[in-house]
C-alpha cells in the first residue's frame, strides 16, 4: 500500500501544476523569510482565501512550499543583515552576523543554505520512511481514540508553547466554543445563531484564521515601523566564499546529522517550535566542538547547526499533522485549516485515504529543499535586497490583500466583518499573551470532537474510553498537563543548587 | 505590574461564557446542550483563576531601567504600543466603512494612499503605489478570478 502510494506520488510530480504551486509557495515562503518580522503564518495566511478555488493537489503544495522555504530566505537576512527573517533564524545570527562583519558572509551563506537543504532531505526521506511503520497504529484507531487524540493536539499547543498554560487553556477553550456555532451534525439543532442565517454554518474559517493571526501581525508590523535601515543594507558576498562554506557542510557531516536528528524530534514534538531546534542544535554542536571556544566569534559550524535543525523540523512537524491531526506549529495550524477548506479530514484519513497525496507532500518539501537550496545559493545576495522593504510599504498593502481576499471567498461582506471583529480579539489575544494558534485549532478541531464524540458514545456507551489505545492517550494527555509544573520544579530545584554551590 | 487591560478581558470572558452555558441549559436535545455547557464552564473557571492572579499579583519593587532593560522590554506586556495599534484599528475601520458605504474599488486607493501617508511615505510613492495596487486588485479579482469586488450603498443606487 505505501509502496504503491510512492509511485503514484512520484508520478504526481510530472504534472506542471504541482510544479506551479509549489514554486509560487517557494518563492512566497522565501519572500517572507527575508523580510523579517513577517515569516511563514504571515505568507500563509494571506492564501487562505484563495484556497476554495483550488484542489487538495494545488493548495497543500503551496502552503508547504511556503514552509519548506521561508527559513533559507530568514538565514539570508540574519548573516547579512544580522537581524533574524524568523524567529527560528535567531540562533544562526550569532556566528552568521558575525562572519559577515569578518568578511566571510559568503562562506556564510553557502554553509546556511546547504545545511537547511541537507536538514530538508534527511526529515523528508525519514518522514517517509515512517509511514509503513505509522500505518498499522493509525489503522487500529477507533472514534473514542479520536476523541483523546483530538484534545493531544489542543493541549500540546497549549502546554508546550511559551507563557501560562491557564491563558493557553482559555484560549483553546474559546476555539472550542466557537467551533459549536451553527447547525449541529447530529441532531440538526441550530446553537447560538441568533436567527442569522449568516451564522449557521458556524464563523468562516478563512475570516476567523485571518483575523487572528494576519491582522495582529499587520497591526504590529505598522506599528513597529522599519526594521531595516539602507545603513545596514546587505554586504557584497563572493561566489568563493559561498562554495567555501557549501564544501564546509560536507566537512561537518556529523554535526549535520545529529542536527537533523534534533531537528526531526523537535517536529515531531507538537508545540515545541523550531525556535528551540535550534538553540538545541546550536548547544550540542559547541558541547560536542573541540574547539568549542571558536563558537560566537564567526564560526562555520555555529552556523550549519542551527540551519540543519530548522528545516530537520518541517518533516516530523507534517507527518504528525498530517497522519493524528495534531499540528506541530501555528503554520501547521494552518495547514490544517486548508485540509478542512479543501474537503480533507485531518488524521487517519491522510495515511489511508489519502496516502499518496500525503507522500507527494512529503515528496514537497524534499524538492522544495533541494530546489531552495540551488537558487539560493548563487542568488543570495542579490535576494538580500527584499529585507530592505519598509513596513509603511508592507502594512497598507498586506492589509489590502488580507480584506479583498477574505471578501473573495465566496463574495460576502459578513466575512469582513467578521475578520474585523476576529482581528480585534487576535490582537488582545496576541498582546496579552494568550496562544492564538490554540484558538484556532480549537475552532478546526471542535466539530470533529464533537462528531467523533458522539459516534463512540452510540457505539460503546459512556465506556467508550475503556481501551488500550485509549487509556494510552489519556496517560499522555495527564504527562502533557504535567509537563509544564513538572518542569518549573525541576527548574527551581536546580536554579537553588546553583545558588547553594 | 497589574495588568488592567487583561482584567477587563477576563471579566468580559467569564460573563460571556455565563451567558453562553446559562443559555445552553434552555436548549431541547441533550446532544445539543452538552458541550455548550461543559466547555463553557470550564473556561469560565479557568477565567476565574487567571482572573484571581491577576488581581492579587503583587507589584514588583521598582528598579532603575537602564537602556538594555528597555531593549529587553519592548516585546512584553507592558511595552505594547497601544496608541499605535489604535491609530491603525481606525484607519481600518475607516476602509471598512467607506468600503460598505461606497465600494471597494474607491476604499483601495483611498486607503493605501492616506495609510502609507500617514506612516511616513511620500507623496509621490504614495499615489503611485495606490494606483498600483487598485489596478493589480482590479485585475486580479475583477477580471482573472471573476470575482465582483463589493459595490456599497452608494454604488447600487
Amino acid at each position: 500500500m505505501a509502496f504503491e502510494a510512492f509511485i503514484t506520488a512520484l508520478g504526481n510530480f510530472g504534472s506542471l501544476e504541482l510544479w506551479a504551486f509549489m514554486l509560487l509557495g517557494m518563492a512566497t515562503g522565501l519572500f517572507f523569510g527575508l523580510i523579517p518580522t513577517t515569516g511563514a503564518l504571515l505568507a500563509m495566511a494571506l492564501f487562505l482565501p484563495f484556497l476554495f478555488t483550488m484542489t487538495p493537489g494545488q493548495a497543500l503544495p503551496l502552503l508547504i512550499g511556503i514552509g519548506a522555504s521561508v527559513f533559507q530566505g530568514g538565514a539570508i537576512t540574519s548573516i547579512l543583515v544580522g537581524i533574524p527573517g524568523t524567529v527560528p533564524n535567531a540562533a544562526t545570527v550569532i556566528d552568521g552576523y558575525t562572519m559577515t562583519k569578518k568578511g566571510e558572509a559568503g562562506r556564510a551563506i553557502g554553509a546556511a543554505l546547504t545545511a537547511s537543504g541537507a536538514g530538508t532531505i534527511f526529515t523528508a526521506v525519514v518522514a517517509l520512511a515512517l509511514i509503513p511503520l505509522l500505518l498499522p497504529l493509525i489503522m487500529a484507531l477507533r472514534s473514542g481514540d479520536m476523541v483523546f487524540l483530538v484534545l493531544i493536539g489542543i493541549a500540546f499547543v497549549v502546554a508546550l508553547t511559551r507563557g501560562s498554560t491557564v491563558k493557553g487553556l482559555i484560549a483553546g477553550g474559546m476555539g472550542l466554543m466557537l467551533s459549536l456555532v451553527g447547525f449541529q451534525d447530529t441532531t440538526a439543532a441550530e446553537r447560538f445563531t441568533f436567527g442569522s442565517v449568516y451564522l449557521y454554518n458556524g464563523f468562516e474559517l478563512v475570516a476567523l484564521a485571518m483575523g487572528i493571526f494576519a491582522i495582529p501581525e499587520v497591526f504590529a508590523i505598522a506599528v513597529r515601523g522599519s526594521v531595516i535601515s539602507k545603513s545596514t543594507a546587505p554586504k557584497m558576498v563572493g561566489m568563493q566564499g559561498v562554495w567555501q562554506g557549501v564544501k564546509d557542510v560536507f566537512h561537518h557531516k556529523t554535526t549535520v546529522a545529529v542536527s537533523s536528528v534534533i531537528g526531526f524530534v523537535v517536529g515531531i514534538i507538537p508545540g515545541i517550535g523550531a525556535a528551540v531546534a535550534t538553540f538545541v542544535s546550536y548547544a550540542v554542536a559547541k558541547q560536542r566542538s573541540k574547539t568549542p571556544e571558536k563558537f560566537g566569534t564567526g564560526y562555520v559550524e555555529g552556523v550549519i547547526a542551527p540551519e540543519t535543525a530548522d528545516n530537520a523540523k518541517e518533516g516530523g512537524s507534517l507527518l504528525t499533522t498530517l497522519a493524528l491531526g495534531i499540528p506541530g506549529s501555528a503554520e501547521m495550524v494552518l495547514i490544517l485549516a486548508a485540509m478542512m477548506m479543501v474537503g480533507l479530514t485531518p488524521g487517519p484519513d491522510m495515511l489511508t485515504r489519502h496516502l499518496d497525496l500525503s507522500v507527494t507532500l512529503l515528496l514537497v518539501v524534499l524538492v522544495i529543499g533541494i530546489l531552495s537550496t540551488v537558487i539560493c545559493v548563487p542568488l543570495g545576495k542579490y535576494m538580500a535586497k527584499v529585507a530592505t522593504v519598509p513596513s509603511r510599504l508592507l502594512a497598507p498593502l498586506t492589509m489590502v490583500i488580507i480584506f479583498v481576499g477574505v471578501y473573495a471567498a465566496d463574495e460576502n461582506f459578513k466575512h469582513i466583518v467578521t475578520l474585523v471583529i476576529f482581528g480585534a480579539l487576535g490582537i488582545v489575544l496576541r498582546n496579552y499573551g494568550y496562544s492564538r494558534p490554540a484558538l484556532v485549532l480549537g475552532f478546526i478541531l471542535g466539530s470533529l470532537f464533537e462528531h467523533y464524540l458522539f459516534i463512540a458514545l452510540q457505539r460503546s456507551g459512556p465506556t467508550f474510553f475503556m481501551r488500550p489505545i485509549s487509556l494510552g492517550l489519556i496517560f499522555v494527555l495527564i504527562l502533557i498537563f504535567l509537563y509544564n509544573p513538572l518542569k518549573d520544579s525541576i527548574v527551581r530545584r536546580f536554579a537553588k543548587g546553583v545558588r547553594a554551590q | 505590574m497589574k495588568n488592567r487591560g487583561n482584567i477587563i478581558f477576563l471579566v468580559i470572558i467569564i460573563v460571556a461564557t455565563l451567558v453562553v452555558v446559562g443559555g445552553s441549559f434552555t436548549m431541547a436535545s441533550f446532544k445539543s446542550k452538552l458541550l455548550p455547557i461543559v466547555f463553557g464552564s470550564g473556561i469560565a473557571v479557568l477565567a476565574i483563576v487567571q482572573l484571581v492572579r491577576e488581581t492579587t499579583r503583587k507589584d514588583p519593587p521598582a528598579k532603575v531601567v537602564t537602556d538594555e532593560d528597555e531593549e529587553e522590554m519592548s516585546e512584553e506586556e507592558g511595552a505594547i504600543d497601544w496608541r499605535g495599534f489604535q491609530k491603525s484599528a481606525i484607519w481600518v475601520l475607516a476602509f471598512v466603512g467607506v468600503t460598505y458605504l461606497v465600494s471597494m474599488l474607491v476604499a483601495i486607493p483611498l486607503f493605501v494612499l492616506f495609510y502609507m501617508k500617514h506612516l511616513g511615505t511620500g507623496w509621490r510613492t504614495s499615489i503611485i503605489s495606490a494606483a498600483a495596487t487598485t489596478a493589480a486588485i482590479y485585475i486580479v479579482f475583477e477580471m482573472v478570478l471573476n470575482v465582483e469586488l463589493y459595490r456599497g450603498l452608494v454604488m447600487r443606487f
